[in-house]
């Protein structure tokens, strides 16, 4: 029997939850019985923030979905120093690596923001994989998707300056429509920096230069964009 | 027919990596490289996706339209790298436009076999996952090196990648010039040079392609240095 990270308690799962997993894509495929079965194994965590929901190179125990608050995936080299890879919130899903080759987490998980996450025993997600095809189509479709991110990622740190990689990051929390739009980050600047791969002091100077291009720093979280194709134009410059 | 070439660039895709030659084979069918001379749109964002594209030479250039009209680039998609598998296995409709330069040359594997074959066979599903894990924990490898690595550790994390030795001096030969290697590591010619200069302090010279390295452990100590040049991290 697969056990389960220590952090999780004995949590009902919630109409909430199951409204965000039914949105998400990798599970919509499975029928409702099938999904039932799946989730009768589940477990709702309830993580403080920076605590560990999971750790690199550990024994994948589950899959994870995110269904409150944010979830960072960090990565590293070696016992001193690890880096931010990715932001997760509500709808997404985080632990997909581990759960096949060697059967070790690639990443290590953390809570940034108090989080609540759905765990699934990573046995019966691949034993509902042995029995779905839809539900296979769709973890090959997922786990290529994240491939794709990840491969933009590198492109980003090795062809971009600091205020570029800024720049699509922040066109990436923006709609495709004109005029000023506001967004929120969903973490810490001094997070973000990490995530960026740049110092807090980088990150602030890369804020200061796009402010030539309209791009305004609203108190903590909040960031005016006022005009996206600007933006745009110097990202791929 | 593929080409012997033009099919090695096809199976070293995370895709088909971790399947035998002759499953990848029996997927490629008797799909053929196809030559882009102009530049030429490929498919339009809604198209059905029908098909996973492997670039061969050249590049492909993904796509949105903005409301007013503008392109917004997602991506260039280079020599051995694969496209719209996500789609052809998720939704089944492409959320992007895909556009050849001119000079790519491609091909475009349906995707009728391959969805055949996961539907049929868990046990073919689960290599390509476990190949497509693979490819995944190779690239947060590559990420937190950019992002934690300054760009000595990581010409370093390079040349030791090369050497065929633990400890000791050795010498290597690169194999690409200093600009390929430059853009290997994610750094302008011009930071290579000064990443250069910093490891002769560790024993690195360079002569051309040759890189002599007088002691290989304490260039992997270097490598591990958590206070290596801490203001140069990333900034490249």
């Amino acid at each position: 029997m697969t056990t389960l990270p220590t952090t999780t308690k004995d949590i009902p799962l919630t109409e909430a939850d199951c409204t965000i997993l039914r949105s998400v894509g990798l599970f919509s495929v499975l029928p409702a019985d099938a999904l039932a079965a799946l989730l009768a194994q589940a477990q709702v965590m309830e993580v403080s923030p920076f605590e560990s929901v999971f750790e690199q190179e550990e024994d994948a125990t589950a899959l994870f979905v995110v269904t409150g608050g944010t979830v960072g995936t960090l990565a590293a080299l070696n016992l001193q120093d690890s880096c931010l890879v990715e932001l997760l919130g509500p709808g997404q899903v985080v632990g997909e690596g581990g759960l096949f080759d060697t059967g070790r987490a690639p990443l290590a998980a953390r809570a940034i923001t108090t989080a609540r996450l759905i765990a699934f025993p990573r046995m019966a997600v691949l034993a509902s994989l042995d029995a779905s095809p839809p539900f296979r189509r769709r973890m090959v479709a997922f786990l290529s998707a994240r491939l794709r991110v990840l491969v933009r990622e590198i492109t980003q740190l090795k062809l971009m300056t600091a205020p570029q990689r800024l720049g699509a990051f922040l066109l990436g929390l923006t709609t495709p429509r004109p005029g000023p739009q506001r967004i929120e980050l969903a973490c810490e600047r001094r997070i973000l920096a990490r995530i960026l791969g740049m110092t807090p002091e980088s990150l602030s100077r890369a804020l200061r230069q796009l402010q030539a291009l309209g791009v305004r720093s609203q108190g903590k979280r909040g960031i005016l964009i006022e005009d996206r194709t600007r933006l745009q134009v110097f990202r791929a410059s | 027919m593929l080409s012997e070439p033009d099919f090695a660039l096809v199976q070293r895709t995370p895709l088909f990596e971790g399947l035998a030659p002759e499953v990848t084979r029996a997927f490629v069918g008797d799909a053929r490289a196809a030559l882009f001379e102009t530049r030429t749109l490929l498919f339009s964002q809604g198209d059905p996706a029908d098909s996973v594209f492997v670039v061969l030479a050249g590049q492909v250039r993904l796509f949105t339209l903005t409301a007013d009209g503008r392109e917004s680039i997602l991506e260039f998609i280079a020599p051995g790298q694969s496209f719209a598998e996500a789609a052809m296995f998720g939704s089944g409709r492409l959320p992007v436009n895909a556009e050849a330069a001119p000079g790519t040359r491609l091909v475009r594997i349906p995707a009728r076999a391959i969805l055949a074959g996961i539907d049929a066979d868990a046990a073919l599903a689960r290599k390509m996952m476990d190949s497509l894990a693979r490819r995944q924990r190779r690239l947060i490898g590559l990420i937190s090196g950019l992002k934690l690595r300054s760009p000595g550790q990581r010409l370093a994390a390079a040349l030791l990648a090369l050497s065929a030795v633990d400890f000791g001096p050795t010498t290597v030969h690169l194999g690409v010039t200093k600009a390929g290697l430059a853009s290997h590591i994610g750094i302008t010619p011009e930071s290579l040079s000064r990443a250069m200069a910093r490891l002769r302090d560790v024993g690195v010279t360079c002569q051309g392609q040759k890189i002599t390295i007088a002691d290989v452990a304490a260039l992997r100590r270097y490598r591990e240095d958590q206070d290596a040049e801490p203001e140069a991290k990333t900034e490249t």
